[in-house]
């Protein structure tokens, strides 16, 4: 893992969990694996603090633990877990857009928490929603459990949200260790009713589990899975949280319908729509294709609402599997070499983006093939040329005649390593978002002063709403004078750019990472 | 004393009569004769005889005399290069002969000295200036390299090696008249694509086909819209074309002719990048020329940075 990488996940620590966490987290991102007393012992820290912060960071998913051979419970830090941190409002964006709002407030109850029942989480959605009916005056009437429960349902076959993995305790009733996932349908076993009983009834639990845990290994062991959740029904009921590769899964096959849209038009983008959300059940998510489809398949599948005939879904897909530039073949890899190409765009001009495409599409080219290929002006084609190879965005292979590789007779190629340069897009990235969030961060701590007095204010004026005193509610609105009004404007609009920002530049990173994981691995081992 | 003399006067006249016969035959086929050939045509004379008549026309520049593998070759001399050269010295004229034979491709300086066996500069270069004085030859600069000047006959049109074709002038490439073309080879895509959305909205496959366009037919819109004084080749037009596809704004497919041979024409249409722009570069660290340096508490940092800061005051 990269120094910048680290640095980001310092930021991102430090702003959503305060320091005494991020100082773990960091301790722990830095140094791999490591039992609980060497944290204590390096970071010099009260044991109860470390002990506090790991809960925390276990119960946000982003450190596990494991009994060492040695005996030792060991905990782990997952750096993706961290970065993943920047990407929840978009999750919470995506369960709306699909599943509606019930979906959206149950997918950011599960966020925030963590890990929590879903007899937990479905009650405090039931509750947010009617409050918010409840302010709205609306006449709906109130919005039952059993709704929300189905909703949750929903999302578990969905396969966005998921079990937690599960424990192992010892023979004292210690938890130890996570148990690895053998199964991985096992987390998406559709919750039963004991899920989603309200409250964890500790004494109960502790007394059901302790008989149950010899009984459960060995069925592990002969790999019984179905009696295993049986066996679970009387245990109560277990953690939850959101499926984030699932919600990846989404967003790159969201990606890769905007650009059909872009290159056909939205009418393709439906078809593409379909294909991928047919896939999408059939496929193993890290495979490099997807399953086939039969044209039936997809023309029953299409929304009855997109009016389209026979005929015209027949062309679209000759339209998508005669296209040339070999999008739909390779769609990922040709989504992070348009992110590369717009940072060169916006980087070098236009000029250097045409010759950045040579290089792409003749792999292995000569400086003056370069210019005469992007028909340039010599002088202005070497100038770009060197600048780039400058910033490491193109690379040089030399190939001499003669094996004194004078420089006379030898041949300079200059070409692309893609997987090379994405990685120094990323790194950038990882950069820009660290640098962003510090610079929002100092942003809101120089206008401290003025953000709380305009909360105090605000405060005052929404108690004051009862007693409905308008003049008095101006003379407190006063207490703002105008230059700081202006100011205060001026932090909020900058700091909404800079969110923005952060969410565009996870866009980026999201491309790249997975451009980079698919080409990493051609042969992903198949879940079974 | 008579008899000699007739005899010499005999031995001239078909001397001349040998001469006028070569010169003949070397008129009839203008790519050169063999000496079996003038054997052939004149078997009155014997060997000292065609000897002195070659010697003869070769001092003269009448003809050549060239090698073509193992055999000799007698060739005409340009009449006019022959007048031309007149009055001149034997060192112009072997200056003027091989700057000749370098035709329109042209020659450099370094070149005829080697060539001429000229070894005084000085010398070579007075030569070459009376030449271009008397408008016999001239210099060509070369695209190749700006500071190379190559040398021609004056009446020569310079070969597309050393002007670098339609898109160099004065041996200056002319950006901006491959960016015209660009831009307008562009718009003509675009305005395609239109025209078959347009056409056929129902239809997506017919309309994905006509949004294709060929190179003539952008050559040829081109051509009417009367930007380009020099005439243009398909060839050109694809290389432009060609220059769209780099800058992403187009795409290339294959369409089979339709003669037959089964050959197929390029076909160009018009295309969007995949993807917005990256919003890395829609920071300032996406663009800033220091980021290598950037750290969290340095000189250069982010809570200081004054790219941040224009950004952000916008």
């Amino acid at each position: 893992m990269s120094r910048v990488k680290l640095e980001l996940c310092e930021q991102t620590l430090k702003e959503c969990y305060g320091d005494i966490v991020a100082t773990i987290g960091m301790y722990l991102l830095q140094n791999k694996t490591t039992p609980l007393n060497m944290i204590v012992q390096r970071t010099k820290m009260d044991p109860k603090q470390v002990r506090q912060a790991l809960c925390s960071l276990i119960q946000q998913n982003i450190v596990s633990f494991y009994r060492s051979t040695s005996g030792f419970v060991e905990y782990t830090a997952l750096p993706d877990a961290v970065l993943w941190r920047l990407r929840y409002p978009k999750y919470i964006h995506c369960a709306k857009t699909l599943f509606g709002d019930a979906a959206e407030l149950l997918v950011e109850e599960l966020l925030l928490q963590g890990r929590c029942t879903l007899g937990e989480a479905v009650t405090k959605t039931v509750k947010k929603l009617n409050e918010s009916l409840a302010a709205s005056g609306s006449s709906v009437p109130e919005i039952s459990h059993s709704l929300i429960r189905d909703k949750a349902s929903n999302l578990v076959r969905a396969r966005l949200l998921r079990r937690c993995e599960d424990v192992i305790k010892d023979k004292d009733g210690k938890v130890v260790s996570m148990t690895e996932i053998v199964h991985p349908e096992l987390l998406f076993d559709p919750p039963r009713g004991h899920d989603f009983a309200e409250t964890v009834s500790g004494s109960k639990r502790s007394a059901a589990q302790n008989s149950e845990i010899p009984l459960k290994r060995i069925k592990l062991e002969t790999g019984d899975a179905a009696s295993t959740m049986e066996s679970e029904a009387e245990r109560g009921p277990s953690y939850w949280c959101v499926n984030v590769h699932q919600f990846h899964h989404h967003f790159r096959d969201q990606a890769i319908i905007a650009a059909v849209a872009r290159i056909i038009d939205q009418k393709a983008s439906e078809v593409m729509r379909t294909m991928l959300r047919l896939s999408e059940t059939k496929t193993i998510p890290t495979d490099p294709s997807s399953a086939d489809l039969s044209f039936t398949e997809i023309y029953n599948a299409i929304p009855k609402d997109k009016i389209m005939t026979r005929n015209v879904v027949d062309q679209y897909l000759k339209c998508l599997s005669q296209n040339c530039c070999d999008f739909v073949t390779k769609a990922v890899e040709a989504l992070s070499i348009s992110e590369i190409e717009t940072v060169v765009l916006e980087r070098f001009g236009s000029k250097a983006l045409r010759m950045y495409r040579v290089l792409l599409a003749e792999k292995q080219v000569e400086q003056k093939q370069v210019e005469e290929k992007a028909m340039l002006p010599p002088k202005e084609a070497k100038e770009l040329l060197y600048k780039m190879f400058a910033e490491n965005f193109v690379t040089l292979t030399e190939l001499s005649k003669a094996p004194d590789h004078a420089p006379a007779r030898t041949f300079y190629f200059f070409n692309v390593n893609l997987l090379q340069v994405s990685r120094m897009i990323l790194e950038k990235c990882y950069k820009a978002a660290a640098n962003v969030m510090i610079r929002r961060q100092k942003c809101i701590l120089e206008n401290k002063r003025l953000l709380d007095k305009q909360e105090r204010v605000e405060a005052i004026i929404s108690s004051l709403d009862a007693e409905s005193a308008a003049a008095q509610k101006e003379e407190i609105e006063q207490m703002v004078t105008p230059s700081e009004r202006k100011q205060l404007k001026k932090v909020e609009d900058a700091s909404k750019m800079l969110e923005t920002s952060e969410l565009l530049l996870d866009h980026t990173i999201f491309i790249l990472e997975t451009y980079i994981s698919y080409t990493l691995k051609p042969l992903p081992l198949s879940k079974k | 004393m008579a008899a000699p003399m007739a005899v010499v006067k005999q031995e001239l006249s078909e001397d001349v009569d040998i001469e006028a016969k070569i010169i003949e035959l070397c008129t009839l086929t203008p790519k050169g004769i063999t000496d079996d050939v003038i054997k052939a045509e004149v078997p009155q004379c014997d060997i000292q005889q065609r000897v002195t008549a070659v010697n003869r026309l070769l001092s003269t520049n009448r003809i050549e005399l060239l090698k073509s593998g193992a055999k000799l070759l007698y060739k005409l001399k340009d009449p006019d290069a022959a007048g031309q050269i007149k009055g001149a010295d034997t060192e112009e004229k072997v200056v003027f002969q091989i700057i000749k034979d370098a035709q329109n491709k042209g020659i450099w300086t370094r070149d005829i000295r080697i060539k001429s066996n000229l070894k005084n500069i000085q010398v070579l270069n007075k030569i070459l200036k009376n030449l271009e004085s008397k408008k016999l030859i001239k210099a060509v600069k070369s695209v190749n390299a700006s500071k190379k000047k190559v040398y021609m006959l004056y009446n020569l049109e310079p070969d597309q090696s050393v002007t670098g074709g339609p898109w160099y002038s004065a041996s200056e490439f002319e950006s901006e008249f491959v960016e015209i073309l660009n831009a307008q080879a562009h718009k003509f895509l675009q305005q395609k694509a239109l025209d078959a959305s347009i056409v056929h909205p129902e239809d997506p496959w017919r309309k994905l086909q006509t949004s294709y366009a060929s190179a003539e037919s952008v050559l040829q819109h081109i051509k009417n819209l009367g930007i380009s004084k020099v005439d243009l080749s398909v060839k050109d037009m694809e290389s432009i074309l060609d220059t769209l596809i780099y800058d992403g704004k187009a795409e290339l497919s294959a369409r089979t002719s339709g003669t037959g041979d089964g050959g197929s024409v390029k076909i160009y249409r018009n295309i969007q990048p995949l993807t917005d722009t990256s919003g890395l570069v829609k920071t300032p660290c996406g663009i800033c020329p220091v980021i290598s340096r950037c750290t969290t508490d340095g000189l250069i940092s982010p809570k200081t940075c004054v790219y941040m800061k224009e950004w952000l005051d916008f």
